[in-house]
């Protein structure tokens, strides 16, 4: 047996070119499937753990992934919002905790700023119930204030005290500007991993303020209200995007979504977040679906070239085979050597896939972490990847029984002297 | 050792599918220690016989019997041990294993036979140093040692298959038209030095070819056409 893989390593060094080649397409199509998956994962683990402790996200009737998507992930746009009297009537409701209503629509260099409540310091939880901590600084207090996510101060190297201009709309582009009302930043949020990094957090009486002068989401001609003197309007919110609501008994949570649902004059939807986000992984199934089974068949495509190439090589060698025949190898070895061949191939692809995924996901987790909040798992492989890994490797194996099969078969015809 | 190489019995092979047979020997005996030319054109069997000699095939009928064992009454992985343990064998080219080095080539029947191992090892005290005495005793250059097989030429590659072929004293060295692929007067130094090495070790040798006049190289020559009982299959 030893004698056998020597001389497979050998073999195989000889043809260091093509299987080399071969080795690198088994190894990109592992990647892509391995890459898939572990996107897909992380995706909705990164998801799962934007949000939590929080019972309904209650806001105008719409589709609630789409509902989700903005409130939470800071994803799409706004479609409508919701009156500032149905969320003090929220706040009422038997069994409501706390309400912590949220504003969207501007933004700062293509980070989206958040309108909101002190109590949402207080309220909001990430991943497995953790509270927003800040690192410096403390919480936004009077208007024109704001709190930074970790991903936006680093990013743009802000640190308490700086000033800052919001501007109106979301994502980068020519948007109008409230440069004449500058924010002062007064704290930097913990690293989350969320889609909290990437916010700029202010008050809602501030997200009034800058709109004191603003009319169907432009600035009013020739109206042009100073910083200095928005106090002495109400700046209470007319209307926000949507509102989080934690409940003393969770399992009060239906009761109340009729209740918003059913509420006379203003057509409100209340969803639970994990419901929400089953409905999304629902709508991305298909695509995910396709993803997995174009990279299979990639996968296939590899494996198949892996045998065609072992296989092509096969006449080639078949001098070779009759001259370890002629000093004992047995037709069993000939086999051997040849499957063994595909399966180590099959294998180093394989785990040169899982490896070109780690360092992937290394390379890329900043970028997706700064551009959509979404975080990246490094270090091993998860179950579904380590299934996929043994299926890869497993086929490959298989596959490599055919020019194994096909060897042995031309060593007992040959014998010692090929028919070339 | 017994005292007859090989004995042919009343034997018979047809290839699958082949109504009349391809060899067919009422009697064919080589003595211990004998050197032996087997004369025959091309596809008068000769490659039939040597893959019966080798154990790779076996006759339909009668017995082959080499260095006294009945080789049709081993198992094919026994046929397969037999065989290195007591056959060199010698091809007419393209002889050696391109990605090993030319050590590794004499060596090869040593990795897979434990006996040629012990007897290489009886006779020095190390196999690569066994190696280099044969490399040495074939007139094969030391500088050439260390060279990839493929860079030497067709002459010198033949010496390393002969080293192979000698290494571990087997009783048997079979040669198929090992110097076909060489000129004239190179083909007579070859085998001379074969035929010599061969007697140095004890071994017995069967040479085949197409080319009569090399059977002057032998001290005994059969034509393979009268060893044939009948008219055979072309």
């Amino acid at each position: 047996m030893k004698t056998l893989l020597g001389l497979a390593l050998r073999s195989a060094w000889n043809r260091r070119l093509t299987l080399g080649l071969t080795l690198a397409a088994v190894a990109l199509s592992s990647l892509l499937l391995l890459g898939v998956e572990r996107l897909r994962a992380d995706l909705r683990a990164s998801f799962a753990m934007s949000v939590s402790g929080v019972d309904l996200v209650v806001g105008a009737r719409g589709s609630p992934v789409q509902l989700m998507l903005y409130s939470v992930f800071r994803m799409g746009e706004v479609s409508q919002n919701m009156s500032w009297a149905a969320v003090q009537w929220l706040a009422q409701q038997p069994g409501v905790a706390w309400t912590v209503p949220v504003s969207l629509g501007d933004s700062h260099r293509g980070y989206p700023v958040l309108g909101t409540t002190p109590a949402y310091f207080d309220h909001f939880r990430y991943g497995d119930r953790r509270e927003l901590r800040l690192v410096a600084g403390k919480r936004f207090d009077g208007i024109f204030e704001a709190v930074l996510g970790a991903e936006v101060a680093e990013r743009l190297g802000y640190r308490p005290g700086e000033k800052i201009a919001l501007a109106h709309g979301s994502g980068e582009g020519p948007a109008a500007a409230h440069s004449d009302k500058p924010f002062v930043v007064t704290g930097i949020l913990e690293r989350t991993g969320t889609p909290v990094d990437r916010t700029v957090h202010v008050s809602l009486e501030s997200m009034e303020a800058l709109h004191l002068d603003w009319a169907g989401g432009a600035p009013i001609p020739g109206l042009s209200i100073p910083a200095p003197l928005v106090r002495k309007f109400d700046l209470t919110p007319k209307n926000v995007t949507a509102v989080f609501v934690g409940l003393d008994n969770r399992a009060a949570v239906f009761g109340l979504q009729r209740a918003v649902s059913g509420r006379r004059g203003e057509a409100l939807m209340g969803v639970l977040p994990g419901v929400a986000l089953d409905e999304l992984w629902q709508l991305v199934a298909v695509a995910e679906r396709y993803a997995q089974l174009v990279s299979m068949l990639v996968v296939a495509v590899g494996l198949t070239g892996l045998v065609a190439v072992i296989l092509a090589g096969l006449n080639e060698r078949r001098r070779e085979l009759a001259i370890l025949r002629s000093v004992g190898a047995r037709p069993l070895d000939i086999f051997a050597l040849l499957a063994l061949e595909g399966g180590a191939l099959a294998l180093l692809g394989a785990a040169l896939g899982a490896a070109l995924v780690w360092a992937l996901a290394l390379a890329l987790a900043p970028w997706l972490q700064a551009n959509y909040g979404l975080t990246l798992r490094g270090g091993p492989p998860g179950a579904v990847e380590w299934q996929l890994l043994a299926g890869i490797i497993a086929v490959g194996a298989i596959a490599s029984l055919l020019p194994g099969w096909r060897a042995y078969r031309l060593s007992l015809a040959d014998g010692m002297t090929p028919r070339l | 050792m017994a005292d007859t190489a090989v004995r042919l019995t009343d034997l018979r092979y047809a290839w699958p599918g082949q109504a009349r047979p391809c060899l067919d020997i009422g009697e064919f005996t080589i003595a211990a220690g004998e050197s032996v030319f087997v004369h025959g054109d091309s596809g008068s069997g000769k490659s039939t016989l040597l893959a019966l000699l080798g154990g790779v095939l076996l006759p339909q009928r009668g017995s082959a019997n080499i260095l006294g064992t009945e080789l049709t009454r081993l198992s094919a992985g026994a046929r397969d041990r037999f065989r290195v343990d007591h056959i060199g064998f010698l091809f007419q080219q393209f002889n050696l294993i391109p990605y090993l080095s030319v050590q590794d080539n004499v060596l090869l029947p040593c990795r897979f036979s434990a006996r040629r191992r012990s007897r290489a090892l009886s006779r020095s005290a190390t196999l690569a140093a066994e190696a280099k005495r044969l490399l040495a005793e074939l007139d094969l250059d030391e500088s050439l040692w260390r060279r990839p097989v493929t860079q030497l030429s067709v002459g010198q590659q033949q010496r390393v298959a002969a080293a192979r072929a000698l290494i571990g004293a087997p009783g048997l060295v079979i040669a198929d038209e090992p110097t076909s692929a060489l000129d004239a007067a190179r083909q007579a130094a070859f085998l001379d030095l074969l035929a010599r090495e061969c007697a140095l070790a004890g071994a017995t040798l069967i040479f085949v070819s197409h080319d009569a006049r090399l059977a002057s190289h032998c001290a005994r020559s059969v034509a393979l056409g009268d060893l044939q009982r009948q008219a055979v299959a072309a």
